[in-house]
């Protein structure tokens, strides 16, 4: 049998197409449904996003009038931007190494209990379940100045300690960020678990007999030969973070003041409260860079740890 | 043959008679689609809509409740995806919608015609089309256990240095003096629009036209005062715990639990505030100076407006019934203040706020509402600034200069 197919071009004259572009050929039909939502949904929204972040387009409107960089210097040089920016900054340091710690070290204690470790990854995992805006409620009653927290406090003669976790400057963020973990925790646990069933055992069993402690096992042993599943997580969580929206605009609505609002919310805030929208999309495009050059730098280096570790 | 013929019939039958469903009296079905923000009576407001409907069959209702108003209509707005039958506040976003033909102008409605003029400026476009029916006449005043005020010997202030003595006493008894909420709108509501209406507006009476015209001064310390007055609440212990962490639904309810002794909050909260376990009495907000005229608040609450598009005879339709023979149904719940010049229905407005409004309707000079005057792009700022100056960010004469900067650079 030939291994080509014949087929008729338009002019009617026989044309052969060979196994590997018939392969090729169907391919590109299998993909093309997927890249069709991607330009669709993603690229085509991007690039006119892009496109009206440079003029003066009101979001409603047909008009939109060429206005350059106009809106990316409003938006940056506007007196709470600095903060803003301060905040997500903050976020991203204290929130991805507290997290990816955390995740760590619960994924090495479950990882080798048995069957009751299957009861440890359910619960674990359960917040994950919930949606971000079903966290942000349960965290805001519990943060509320009469809440459970606050009562708990009370009730152990802890008055001191009740506070107006998400009305003070100082307490914001970190309450935040608590909640977040509480959140993310055990999906960031899968991964790593995943990483550390990937770990031969027999490598464990030879430090034993060497008489390698557990500190070292985990320092010289688990964590580079995870190496993947870290970087993993560390970019996941950073992008994360980077564009969180949901549960500040639930817990706390960026306040008090602008002191937990990030780039994610003030998009919204331009969009949607200020009706800005052409301040919005600047925004929205500053906040993608921002993404993209935290992801590829952190990638750089994690991937240059990865390959001195490996 | 046969069988061919005999399936043929059913699904003619079949046919005929889904298509008949479709049609009530003669007349195709409808779907209304609402969207309604009503955040202390949602379930009720649904019932409304079905009587409506019940009284309407060819109409169904598809009803939605929306948190903000402007914040779910723009992206609606912006891809032809308006429902049919939404709520909208006085101010330019409803303004705009209207002149750019994306609301219809319900002047000729019976809607319209049954308002009183007085709420019809906040929803009409610089072209002078009414953009809307105001939902009520709304104000801002100060709700107070009576029970308290007896027990202390203190009565209602008149003023603003009246107000602190009252304050310092129930504060001094060990009780949260009052509630104010400076997480979202609701301090706009209150604090800064009567401290706008006292402070500012009898030597801008224009306020409206100023504001439109970007020449309103606002980097005044009269304007400082209106943040320096809720500073110094808090500063000096009389608001409730969490102060900064306390938004609209947190506030009621701490009232309503007996947590503080006075609330100062929208009178469209009445049906909430006023029957509660302890006696609750109302008084005007005091933000005038010792021995200056105060000047109250008369303004619109959220109201309705109709979409152009296939469907705007039923949502007129609705409109009229909701600011007509429907419109007791929706007052009775809420006890709010009505707009309309004949309720066709009992109206239930509790005689404390009766009082209030006929008493408010004989100053000379009232203000309107923030959000019927300043920007839209401004709107946000209000709140941001009060928590500013609160975490002591910025000095009231910082916030201020802010907005008053915020002011004028929307209109350029």
């Amino acid at each position: 049998m030939s291994d080509t197919s014949t087929i008729r071009n338009y002019k009617g004259s026989r044309r052969k197409w060979s196994a590997t572009t018939r392969r090729r050929f169907s391919c590109f039909l299998f993909v093309l449904p997927a890249l069709l939502v991607i330009l669709v949904f993603f690229l085509f929204p991007m690039l006119r996003s892009l496109q009206y972040s440079l003029t003066d387009w009101d979001g409603i409107g047909k008009e939109a009038k060429w206005v350059g960089l106009e809106n990316f210097i409003w938006v940056v040089t506007e007196s709470s931007f600095r903060q803003v920016f301060i905040n997500t900054f903050y976020l991203i340091i204290l929130y991805v190494p507290v997290l990816n710690v955390i995740a760590l070290l619960l994924a090495i204690a479950v990882y080798n209990v048995g069957k009751v470790g299957n009861v440890y990854k359910s619960i674990l995992f359960f917040p994950n379940v919930l949606s971000m805006t079903v966290v942000a409620f349960i965290w805001k009653i519990i943060y509320s100045y009469n809440g459970i927290l606050n009562q708990l406090f009370r009730a152990f003669g802890l008055e001191s300690l009740a506070q107006d976790w998400l009305g003070q400057a100082g307490t914001v963020l970190p309450a935040m960020s608590v909640s977040i973990i509480w959140f993310a925790i055990g999906y960031y646990l899968l991964i790593y678990l995943a990483g550390l069933y990937n770990v031969p055992v027999e490598i464990y069993e030879s430090a034993e007999v060497e008489g390698v402690n557990p500190v070292q096992k985990l320092f010289r042993i688990t964590i580079p030969l995870i190496a993947p599943s870290i970087t993993i997580n560390i970019i996941l969580s950073t992008i994360g973070i980077i564009t969180l929206f949901d549960l500040p605009f639930v817990l706390t609505r960026g306040g008090p003041g602008y002191m937990s609002e990030t780039i994610a919310l003030r998009v919204y805030s331009y969009a949607f409260v200020t009706l800005q929208t052409s301040y919005a999309l600047a925004m929205a495009v500053i906040l993608g860079i921002f993404a993209i050059t935290i992801t590829l730098i952190q990638l750089r280096f994690l991937r240059r740890r990865e390959d001195v570790l490996l | 043959m046969k069988k061919a013929l005999l399936v043929l019939s059913i699904l003619l039958l079949a046919g005929g008679l889904a298509f008949s469903a479709g049609q009530q009296g003669g007349q195709e079905t409808v779907l209304l689609t609402c969207a309604i923000h009503i955040p202390d009576i949602p379930e009720k407001f649904g019932e409304f809509l079905e009587i409506f409907a019940s009284e309407n069959p060819y109409i169904k209702i598809d009803y939605t409740t929306i948190e903000d108003v402007e914040t779910f209509l723009k992206p609606k707005a912006a891809t032809g995806l308006m429902p049919d039958f939404i709520s909208i506040n006085g101010g330019d976003f409803g303004a705009d919608l209207v002149d750019r033909g994306i609301l219809i102008d319900v002047s000729n409605t019976a809607a319209a015609k049954n308002t009183v003029d007085a709420v019809k400026p906040q929803f009409t476009s610089p072209q002078g089309k009414l953009f809307g029916i105001a939902g009520g006449v709304s104000s801002s005043l100060v709700y107070y256990q009576k029970a308290v005020f007896k027990d202390l010997g203190i009565s209602p202030p008149k003023n603003w240095d009246e107000f602190l003595k009252v304050n310092q006493t129930i504060k001094g008894a060990g009780k949260t003096a009052i509630i104010i909420t400076p997480v979202d709108g609701t301090i706009a509501n209150t604090a800064w629009s009567h401290g706008f209406a006292n402070n500012i507006v009898p030597s801008n009476t224009d306020y409206f036209q100023k504001f439109d015209k970007g020449t309103m001064n606002l980097d005044t310390e009269a304007h400082a005062d209106v943040f320096a007055k809720v500073k110094m609440l808090a500063d000096r212990g009389y608001t409730q715990g969490g102060l900064l962490s306390t938004a609209y639904m947190d506030g009621n309810q701490l009232y309503v639990q007996g947590k503080s002794v006075q609330h100062f909050a929208g009178t469209w909260l009445a049906g909430m505030l006023l029957p509660t376990e302890f006696e609750t009495d109302v008084y005007p907000a005091p933000w005038n100076a010792s021995g200056k005229t105060k000047v109250p608040i008369v303004a619109t609450e959220t109201g309705w407006g109709v979409a152009e598009g296939p469907h705007k005879k039923e949502g007129i339709m609705l409109l009229d019934w909701l600011n007509g023979p429907g419109f007791h149904y929706y007052q009775n719940a809420r006890g709010n203040i009505p707009h309309v010049k004949d309720p066709m229905g009992e109206v239930k407005l509790d005689a404390k706020i009766k009082t209030y409004i006929d008493d408010v309707y004989t100053y000379k000079l009232t203000a309107g509402l923030w959000f019927e005057f300043i920007p839209a792009a401004t709107m946000q700022l209000i709140p941001k600034l009060y928590q500013e100056v609160l975490l002591g960010q910025k000095t009231p004469r910082e916030a201020a200069a802010a907005f008053d900067k915020a002011a004028k650079d929307a209109v350029k």
